[in-house]
């Protein structure tokens, strides 16, 4: 029972207010009432105390002493008349005001006031309904029922949630109902066939692909009809959906939810929703949209989310943690422990001035600094320092306001341990170490976190040691440690290493594989590793089909443990599952399903005799590191058969992967150079690799005297490369045959050649000398020659043309009767 | 606007011993285009192709450095130094320099070892700016396949080159399948780098289908798969960009027949020297009778040309071309090159390059005025050199439909199987052009279809586009205003060789200007001026201006008036 405080404006001024109090008596069973008297209700004295009696008469008691105390002219403080007599104001704002005021005090006796306003429909009906739903009682149903069949949002909102706090079951299935036509029906069909009572991922992403695929503008209001159902699937589908939460179709609906979860107390949701408001303050202006009012039902250009909005609905989160500590006690430290141990250092912003650098975290302020004199709030909702010398006072706990309500639920100091801000995780710690029993409560989440917490590790290890069973290890538990920080992934290696042989065949080992954290992955792929060594075949080859089944099956994004497993032990792994299932991998598979492809087919024992040198080849050009990595793998044992025909390795030296090419070129140089026919090293001079170009021009050169040269050259000469063309030019003087066919086949060789950028200058003093060689031979040689060289007459370079002037001059001496563009004046 | 590219298969090539096969995959969303051939010279097409892909992965707009980097640490220095303002004691300050060593010992510590990982990430991000530029800035070339010949447009990453490869059917020694349209084929990198390993000793066969070099099947199915999506958001304006290429062909343009060793000549030149001074054009001296000079500026290196080259002018003129580093893209096809032809029309307007190859491959690259004023967001505005006369919605959809039918026309035959004027008829096949029905082939002189988009063509919304894209161009709404109001006056209108010389009184608000023109017996501009200030600041470079182009309607509406009455 509260204590009740009375006050008689006749008493001598040191015994104005008084009041009565319960507390319990040292006997088990019993009461001790004490009455504490004083000037005002901040200066009361510690006061008498009477009794014990038994705790059955607690109430008689009571009365008796309040009843006493009226006869003497207390009244009592606070009372719900006056509150009562404000419903009858002829304004409303002081009826809403005095309605909220009543529903707070869940003020029973108002119930008849606020029902006989709300009968008149009055335009803050909603609050009424609001504050009929707090009080709970069972004579406001029909109203509720009513005002939840509205098909205003506002309306419907609070009867809804009125009608839960009541809860009314017949009520709220009927509110279902007619929510659910409102539904799409894709939407609908969707949630008719989940379990909205389990929140298990599958569900939830199936809840969520479903609403993604509502047109946006829709989007907002089918979230806030969910949220009403108010099963533990929706919700849970519901907080995962916020992007774009204040765009101007969503932002009617948002607000909607965040008051949804303050009237129903939904703790998380409203921590979420009001730090999302906090943290977007002053960084948007808000967006400009032609909306369609919800009361008059008129289109306006409203500016949404603007400044003023913001600085209201963070206010108004403020306002409502606030009105919990007074008047929802058991609440309160559990909505401030889930609003404070979200803030993390990311939401300072960069100090102006004398403000704070959690400028807009009003919530923050009211709950961590809101007894102290350091900080305040101007008038733009905005925390700032008092003063200079404020900037530089440390934040101390004595600023912590309504400690006493966390000490009253001390299990709110786990979760304020493991907070983001150092502040807040000080309080926490603070508050541990004075109920060091709250730490039994943690999650294995924040029993994990509180192992790395400095000051009470030992205790929360002790927690851990406490709870931990190595013949029955709780699975959740060791996942949470893993993903936990150094101390907590040390202590859960140290129980997996004493349970190994239980969680190594436990049927949830790839569960407990997929860890959150890059660390927890390594040291549980590591920990496997460690126990498969020491397993006989028989279990190792169990646990690693139960491994690859799931990586196969139901694969995730936290795969690399499995795979890190997987890949040590890709030769017995490999041996399970047939070639075509793992270039089943290989191919259609996630990109650490190809990975894995790739590992197993590396291992697998029928690679190379089933998919043979050409398919290979092919699998090396995968985009996927670990498929190209095995084909490499297999291409260097099937060497031999590549040293017959070397195809696929000539081809692979051209990939588009630098690894592949290289390995491909190293493989190459292993070949038995002298074995490769003519076409094998047309194809390696063809490449655009110079370095290949460079190998195969030393292979040419040094087997030129048993290669069939003209046709080598032939095929040289079409090359588009520079240095190709430049050994051709060097080959061709001795090895291209000589008359005028031959020399036709060579003129547009030597034609582009000349007219080629950047051509070496010895290989165009060759081309020349090839040229005049060639074109003295006879007149129709001849006729070739000036053809080729006065396509570059007019060339600017000037020893080209001192070259082109004196061929054609000599060419012209030894055959006169030929034309060409030059003319030599003596 | 964006486009949009389905491909079921990756174009290629691919080799096995003799044989050869070039597979290039065709859009999955355009209309089935396709064609099998084999190449009768394989070198021609490499070189052609090669040229084609330098045009498209062209950029060479100037973009300064954004120097993120340097301001960053540039921003560290000034808190740096503002920080040490405020120690003033000797003790802080030792203490400062000595953790600021510490600092720059770890900072040089962590960097060695990242090394190995920052060059991986640094590999990496190259991989995927390559991969970007080639998703999603590329755009992949315009192909058409028509009766006789089949086309490949493309415009470059910086939108001011368009490069055009025109492989004649003759350049094939068998064709085994056609089908004439027009589609968009796959051209990446690695294709490029494929093109390079064609050879004529090999059989090469040309196939333009659906599968790409992984399917025989040239036919588009239902259902494919498919191997690769692109969707390139383009400028707006992009389809204008190829209206724009089509309108300065269709003006009167100079030509000069350069042989390869001329273009040649100015490329060494440039390859090898380098100067940040201005200016940096090339220009073209022309004197009648004689062979063109070259002029690289500023180093004033003159390069004269061949005989061939010789100008049939009349006047002595010089014309400067500028953004001429972007003449490299025909650095592969001028070795093979027969002649160069080249088409200019002023100073600072853009310039068609025309290089004509054996077997009657042609490929044409044109060059906007300077490299940043590009076809599709620069300011010259030539589609207004093409003002033309009234035509209404059947007669534009007749135009269409018999293009369509006979897939190329001359004017003159088209003008006259349709029984139109020669003007309506080439009014028509500019609006065609607008809308992306119709390109200009400078090579053949005619006039070729090709759909540039998917959508059925609808004269009466070709025309409506039209007018709009004529409202939203202010000198040709003002042209059509002074003219309509009768502000525009031809003072003398003189036959001469080659067309009329006319000259003409036009209201410039309270004033009058005096617009001449010398314009061809078949509309085309050659040369231009007036008193107004924009043309006395500007000259032709931003198109002409309102009064010029007021004067050519006039003078059009005459000659329709002259269409008519001889019947």
């Amino acid at each position: 029972m509260s204590p009740i405080l009375l006050k008689s404006p006749h008493a001598a001024a040191h015994s104005r207010y008084t009041l009565l109090s319960i507390e319990a008596a040292s006997a088990p069973g019993q009461i001790l009432l004490r009455l504490a008297t004083g000037p005002s209700r901040q200066q009361l004295t510690g006061g008498t105390v009477y009794g014990p009696f038994a705790q059955t008469e607690t109430q008689a008691r009571m009365q008796h002493v309040l009843e006493r105390l009226r006869i003497a002219g207390y009244a009592e403080v606070g009372g719900h008349e006056p509150l009562i007599e404000r419903l009858s104001s002829l304004h409303q704002k002081p009826r809403a005001l005095a309605a909220t005021a009543l529903g707070w005090r869940q003020a029973v006796d108002a119930v008849p006031a606020l029902l006989g306003l709300a009968a008149k429909n009055p335009p803050e009906i909603g609050v009424i309904v609001d504050a009929l739903g707090r009080i709970g009682d069972t004579r406001a149903i029909a109203l509720l029922r009513e005002q939840a069949a509205k098909k205003l949002l506002s309306r419907r909102r609070s009867g809804v949630e009125a009608l839960r706090a009541l809860g009314d079951a017949e009520g709220l299935a009927t509110a279902r109902a007619e929510g659910l036509q409102r539904l799409p029906d894709t939407l609908r069909a969707t949630l008719i066939g989940l379990d909205e009572q389990s929140t298990a991922q599958a569900a939830v992403d199936a809840l969520c692909a479903a609403i993604d695929g509502i047109d946006a503008p829709r989007r907002g209001l089918v979230l806030d009809q969910l949220y009403e159902f108010g099963t533990p699937l929706c919700v849970a589908a519901v907080r995962r959906t916020t992007a774009d939460w204040d765009a101007p179709h969503r932002w009617r609906y948002t607000k909607s939810i965040w008051k949804r979860a303050m009237l129903r107390a939904d703790l998380e949701t409203f921590a979420e929703l009001a730090l999302a408001f906090e943290r977007r303050r002053a960084r948007t202006a808000g967006a400009r949209q032609s909306l369609k009012s919800g009361l008059d039902g008129q289109s306006r250009s409203t500016l949404v989310f603007g400044a003023k909005t913001q600085a209201y609905v963070c206010r108004a989160s403020a306002r409502w943690l606030r009105l919990l500590a007074y008047w929802r006690r058991d609440l309160y430290p559990l909505a401030a422990a889930a609003v404070l141990r979200r803030y993390g250092a990311d939401d300072a912003r960069a100090p102006r001035a004398l403000q704070s650098p959690f400028v807009y975290a009003l919530m923050l302020h009211r709950l961590l600094h809101g007894k102290g004199k350091r900080q305040r709030v101007d008038a733009m909702s905005r925390v700032c320092y008092r003063d200079t010398a404020a900037v530089k006072t440390p934040w101390l706990l004595a600023d912590v306001p309504f400690v006493d309500r966390f000490d009253a639920k001390p299990a709110a100091f786990v979760s304020l341990a493991t907070g983001g801000l150092d502040e807040v995780r000080a309080f926490g710690i603070d508050g541990l170490m004075r109920h060091p029993e709250a730490i039994a409560t943690a999650s294995p989440t924040d029993l994990a976190a509180l192992i790395d917490t400095p000051r009470i590790a030992a205790s929360a290890r002790a927690e851990a040691e406490r709870r931990f069973d190595a013949t029955v290890p709780d699975l959740k538990l060791l996942a949470a440690l893993l993903d936990g920080g150094d101390l907590a992934r040390a202590l859960a290696q140290a129980f997996l290493s004493r349970s190994a042989s239980v969680w190594i065949v436990h049927a949830q080992l790839p569960r407990l594989m997929r860890r959150r954290t890059d660390a927890g992955r390594q040291a549980i792929a590591q920990l496997t590793q460690a126990v498969l060594a020491v397993l006989d075949d028989a279990p190792r080859i169990t646990v690693l089909e139960r491994l690859l089944h799931a990586m196969r099956e139901a694969p995730s994004e936290r795969d690399e443990a499995l795979l890190t497993v997987l890949t040590a032990y890709a030769d017995v792994a490999a041996a399970t599952l047939p070639l075509l299932q793992v270039l089943a991998l290989v191919q259609d598979g996630t990109l650490t399903q190809r990975t894995l492809g790739g590992a197993l087919l590396a291992a697998h024992p029928q690679s190379l005799t089933l998919l043979g040198s050409a398919r290979l080849a092919m699998l090396a050009e995968d985009e996927v590191q670990s498929v190209r990595g095995a084909a490499a793998i297999l291409l260097e044992r099937a060497l031999p058969q590549l040293q017959i025909d070397p195809w696929p390795l000539i081809q692979l030296a051209e990939s588009r992967f630098s690894d592949n090419g290289a390995h491909a070129f190293a493989l190459l140089q292993r070949l038995d150079a002298t074995a490769l026919s003519l076409d094998a090293l047309v194809a390696l001079c063809d490449s655009n690799r110079s370095d290949v170009q460079a190998f195969a021009t030393r292979i040419v050169i040094a087997r030129l005297s048993d290669l069939d040269a003209p046709q080598l050259l032939q095929r040289l000469i079409e090359h588009p490369h520079v240095a190709m063309r430049q050994l051709a030019l060097g080959l061709l003087d001795a090895h291209w045959p000589q008359g005028t066919d031959a020399f036709s086949r060579l003129a547009p060789f030597l034609r582009s050649s000349l007219l080629t950028p950047r051509l070496a200058r010895s290989a165009k003093d060759r081309l020349f000398a090839i040229v005049a060689d060639r074109g003295a031979s006879d007149e129709s040689q001849a006729r070739i020659a000036i053809d080729i060289l006065d396509a570059a007459l007019r060339t600017a370079n000037q020893r080209d043309f001192e070259a082109i002037a004196v061929t054609l001059t000599r060419l012209r001496l030894l055959f006169p009767t030929l034309s060409s563009a030059f003319e030599a004046v003596a | 606007m964006s486009i949009e590219y389905r491909y079921s298969g990756r174009s290629g090539v691919e080799m096995h011993g003799a044989d050869a096969r070039l597979a290039l995959a065709t859009n999955q969303l355009r209309e089935a285009t396709f064609f099998r051939g084999t190449l009768a010279q394989p070198l021609l097409a490499r070189e052609s192709f090669a040229a084609l892909y330098s045009v498209v992965v062209g950029d060479y707009k100037y973009r300064p450095k954004a120097r993120l980097a340097y301001r960053a640490w540039l921003e560290r220095q000034d808190q740096a130094f503002v920080a040490s303002l405020g120690s003033k004691s000797l003790a802080a300050k030792s203490r400062m320099a000595e953790l600021n060593a510490r600092l720059i010992e770890l900072d040089a510590a962590r960097a060695a070892r990242r090394l190995p990982f920052d060059a991986a990430r640094q590999r990496w991000m190259q991989y995927a700016v390559s991969s970007d530029v080639e998703l999603n800035r590329v755009l992949d070339p315009v192909i058409t396949v028509h009766p006789d010949q089949l086309s490949f447009e493309a415009f470059s990453r910086d939108q001011s080159s368009y490069g055009r490869l025109a492989l004649p059917l003759a350049a094939f020694e068998r064709i085994e399948a056609i089908e004439y349209g027009t589609t968009n084929i796959d051209f990446s990198a690695r294709l490029a780098d494929h093109f390079d390993r064609l050879r004529s000793y090999r059989a090469t066969r040309f196939d333009i289908g659906a599968g790409g070099f992984a399917s025989e099947r040239l036919e588009p199915k239902a259902g494919d798969a498919t191997a690769l999506e692109k969707r390139i958001d383009l400028p707006e304006g992009w389809l204008e960009g190829f209206l724009r290429v089509h309108g300065l062909m269709s003006m009167g343009l100079i030509r000069l027949r350069l042989q390869p060793v001329d273009v040649l000549n100015a490329l060494n030149f440039l390859l090898t020297h380098k100067t940040r001074e201005s200016p940096r054009a090339l220009r073209f001296e022309l004197r009648p009778g004689e062979p063109v000079r070259l002029v690289l500026e500023p180093w004033n290196r003159s390069i004269w040309c061949s005989p061939s080259s010789v100008y049939g002018g009349d006047k002595i003129a010089t014309i400067r071309v500028w953004g001429r580093e972007r003449l490299r893209s025909l650095l592969r096809v001028l070795p093979v090159a027969r002649h160069v032809d080249v088409y200019l029309s002023a100073s600072g307007l853009p310039s068609v390059w025309v290089c004509a190859l054996p077997c009657g491959i042609e490929f044409t690259l044109a060059l906007s005025g300077w490299t940043d004023n590009d076809w599709v967001e620069g300011e010259g505005r030539f589609d207004l050199l093409t003002q033309r006369l009234a035509v209404t919605a059947p007669e534009l959809d007749r135009v269409y439909t018999t293009l369509r039918g006979q897939r190329w026309a001359r004017t003159p035959e088209l003008a006259s199987s349709l029984g139109f004027g020669i003007e309506k008829t080439r009014s028509a096949l500019s609006l065609l052009a607008q809308a992306g029905r119709a390109m200009i082939d400078l090579g053949s002189e005619c006039v070729r279809h090709r759909d540039l988009t998917l959508q059925a063509f609808d004269a009466a919304q070709a025309l409506t586009a039209a007018k709009k894209h004529e409202a939203s161009q202010p000198k040709a709404k003002a042209a059509q205003a002074i003219a309509a109001a009768g502000d525009v006056v031809i003072i003398a209108r003189r036959p001469v060789d080659d067309g009329y010389k006319l000259s003409g009184n036009a209201a410039d608000g309270s004033s009058r200007v005096r617009p001449q023109l010398h314009i061809s017996h078949s509309g085309e501009i050659l040369s231009a001026s007036c008193t107004c200030a924009q043309m006395l600041r500007d000259g032709l470079t931003k198109g002409p201006c309102p009064h010029v182009l007021g004067l050519r309607l006039v003078h059009m509406q005459r000659l329709g008036q002259e269409d008519a009455q001889h019947g």
